[in-house]
């Protein structure tokens, strides 16, 4: 009885893979701000101390060196942050959205547009500034956002934004016609 | 608006009342919460009263009376302004002490219903009736004290609305026509024994109470005098060694005899039934309870060994659900747990829950880097802090006992390696981990949501790499994995996921990887 289902194997190596999925970097303005945003807060940081070490009068012992250590911490976390954020991409198929970032921990995630429940965009002022949005998506059960792409340009967030709402809005229905051309 | 004392509920009977004898019950479950959440406090305002003698037995009594007084009001309070009714296929709620609140829940939305009947409740035919939502880290409606018989009918309708919605996934693995609730398992007494000789309830009370241990010993020395406990056995025993043997002995035989009668207390007349695309499960001796399993909710299903339960071949099954991974510390009420069993029942109930599931596959063991990498970040922390402090004294006996520490940790990460193992086969994942005893994942590739692979700069250099897959009952790490077979696994969850397939048809117990050239 041919009902139109088929079930055919597949062998491991013609599994989709993700790895060989070109991916899209993200703006190249995110680097610059994530730079300028780990900039802000260790300048805060370095001036509290200051401050800290005016008020108190130590201008003598260990205590003067934390705001040049603070300085010196925000360098690097801002060097590691101009790095990481020249790593990450994310990629967009059809059924999945592959988003890879890190530089001493490297992750790839995969999140199927099957199992996304809503989706937002957010900016914070600094961000605006740059012109970036971040969009996040969330599953079903998940306590938290399941993944959040960050330093995409406002344009490109809204249209892949769009693209996954498409998908959810579309899913119901096209989950209904599936389960009718299976059973065809 | 009438109370719940006899009048049977309609499906769209007007606004009802909890029974009169809640009040008692909400007082009573008050006083348990506030006791298990505040055991510091109390403990501390137990050796307080104990220190100072001017607080004396009538002051003790004159402050518990007025937290009784409080209690009471409150308990009125909150039992006249809880007001509940079903509405066609809704559920509508009405409570508050000094906020009103009122909750709406649909059939569609729940998850689980409860029914909990402690035996204070029992003359009266009461039950406690709590709705959980897939999502939600505590109950999401309870009615702390109706009829047994209105309970049963909320159950019904809500779950007959909840079918007739359209949400029939209950149903679609259930056998055509079935209707009658068939009888799966029986814990019986023996088992029951042998659960708790296994379980580690008395292991984890004895570690939350540790910190409290020195304070009451401290006040019953204050109130009986000090007693050399150790001087009395040894001088009973004739030696030191056979003091010891008997004071380890006793505290092991305190120890799971405590296991063996908490498990007596909640899973006495242990009854696991399936009906209706349903399992429900009803044991206590003490606090009667009744918990239901929607399978439609059911995402994966762990076995459990523990090091006790090894040596005396008997494990326990636990069925996770939607969003239980934010309900890990809710007291285990709402784990859907299988006591005592033994391999084969075992089996044959894990096929009950996720056909055609093979829970003892053969499972591939992770690369060996992971048993360096763990040693190395357990060996780094205990050297950073002990071996320092065996270098500054110097002792030789103290650098020995350094590097004998460190053999035995040695030996714990391999003992973990080797527990540690996955595999995939046409249908499921599996991932065991543990040390001595064995906790096995079991769960439908499908039913992910999201797969990351992760890679550390060390990881890179050898080759391995971490997949972790969420599932909406949690996420499931599979680490160190060769990176041929870490990406083989993600991108074969992915396409089972996406695709919405899976190999059911065919032999569920082979196997599948990329090294043995399975196919999918």
């Amino acid at each position: 009885m041919d009902d139109g289902f088929h079930n055919n194997m597949i062998a491991p190596e013609e599994l989709p893979a993700y790895e060989d999925v070109p991916l899209l970097p993200v703006s190249p303005r995110f680097a610059i701000y994530s730079v300028v945003s780990q900039g802000i807060a260790w300048s805060i940081i370095a001036l509290g101390s200051t401050l800290a070490l005016i008020v108190g009068e130590m201008f003598q012992g260990p205590a003067t060196v934390a705001p040049f250590a603070a300085l010196f911490l925000g360098a690097g976390f801002a060097s590691l942050s101009w790095l990481d954020a020249r790593k990450r991409a994310y990629g967009l198929r059809e059924h999945d959205l592959i988003y890879a970032r890190g530089i001493i921990v490297r992750r790839t995630v995969i999140l199927p547009l099957s199992r996304v429940q809503h989706v937002e965009t957010a900016s914070g002022p600094l961000e605006r500034h740059f012109n970036l949005v971040r969009l996040t998506c969330y599953t079903a059960g998940g306590l938290g956002a399941d993944l959040v792409i960050g330093g995409l340009e406002r344009d490109r967030a809204e249209l892949v934004r769009q693209f996954l709402l498409s998908r959810i809005h579309g899913r119901d229905g096209e989950e209904t016609q599936g389960d009718s051309d299976e059973r065809r | 608006m009438s109370d719940d004392s006899g009048i049977p509920l309609s499906r769209s009977s007007g606004w009802r009342r909890l029974s009169p004898w809640s009040v008692v019950f909400i007082l009573a479950a008050g006083i348990v919460r506030f006791v298990r959440e505040n055991i510091p406090l109390l403990l501390g305002a137990g050796v307080g009263a104990a220190a100072f003698e001017r607080i004396g037995v009538m002051e003790v009594a004159l402050a518990g009376g007025l937290l009784l007084a409080v209690g009471t009001t409150i308990s009125i309070i909150y039992y006249r302004r809880f007001r509940f009714r079903l509405e066609g296929d809704m559920l509508r709620v009405q409570k508050g002490l000094i906020e009103r609140k009122e909750l709406k829940l649909q059939a569609g939305r729940i998850q689980h219903i409860s029914f909990q009947q402690p035996v204070y409740m029992r003359p009266f035919r009461l039950v406690r009736f709590s709705v959980d939502t897939p999502g939600s880290t505590a109950a999401e409606v309870e009615l702390p004290g109706i009829r047994w018989e209105t309970a049963e009918f909320l159950r019904t309708q809500l779950q007959s609305s909840r079918e007739s919605d359209g949400r029939k996934g209950e149903t679609e693995t259930d056998s055509a026509g079935e209707s009658e609730a068939s009888v799966l398992f029986r814990v019986t007494p023996w088992n029951l024994t042998l659960h708790g000789v296994a379980s580690n309830y008395a292991y984890v009370m004895a570690a939350a109470l540790s910190p409290f241990i020195h304070r009451i010993e401290q006040s019953l020395a204050e109130r009986i005098g000090e007693v050399d406990l150790w001087e009395r056995i040894v001088t009973a025993t004739g030696s030191a060694l056979a003091a010891g043997v008997v004071l380890v002995f006793g505290l092991v035989v305190l120890m799971v005899t405590i296991s063996v009668v908490v498990s007596w207390l909640r899973f006495h007349g242990f009854v696991l039934t399936r009906g209706n695309g349903r399992f429900t499960q009803r044991s206590g001796l003490l606090n009667r309870q009744e918990q239901v399993l929607s399978l439609s909710k059911l995402q994966a299903v762990e076995s459990i060994q523990t090091a006790v339960g090894r040596m005396i071949r008997r494990r326990h099954l636990v069925c996770r659900q939607i969003g239980v991974a934010a309900m890990e510390n809710d007291a285990g009420a709402r784990t859907f747990l299988v006591p005592g069993l033994t391999r084969d029942p075992a089996r044959r109930l894990s096929g009950e829950f996720l056909p055609d599931v093979n829970p003892d596959v053969s499972l591939r063991r992770v690369h060996p880097f992971y048993r360096r990498f763990l040693m190395l970040r357990f060996g780094l922390l205990f050297t950073a802090v002990f071996g320092t402090f065996a270098a500054a004294i110097g002792e030789a006996i103290l650098l020995a006992g350094f590097l004998g520490v460190l053999l035995i940790l040695w030996l714990l990460v391999y003992q973990h390696w080797r527990t540690v193992g996955w595999t995939v086969d046409r249908r499921y994942a599996y991932f065991r981990s543990g040390l001595f005893g064995h906790r096995l994942m079991m769960f439908p590739s499908r039913n992910a949501q999201r797969a990351e692979l992760s890679q550390s700069w060390f990881q890179r250099r050898r080759g391995v790499a971490t997949v972790r897959l969420s599932l909406p009952s949690g996420t499931v790490t599979f680490p160190f994995l060769p990176e041929a077979e870490a990406r083989f696994l993600a991108n074969l969850t992915m396409y089972r996921v996406e695709s919405g397939r899976d190999e059911r048809g065919k032999e569920a117990s082979e196997p599948t990887s990329p090294e043995r050239g399975g196919q999918v």
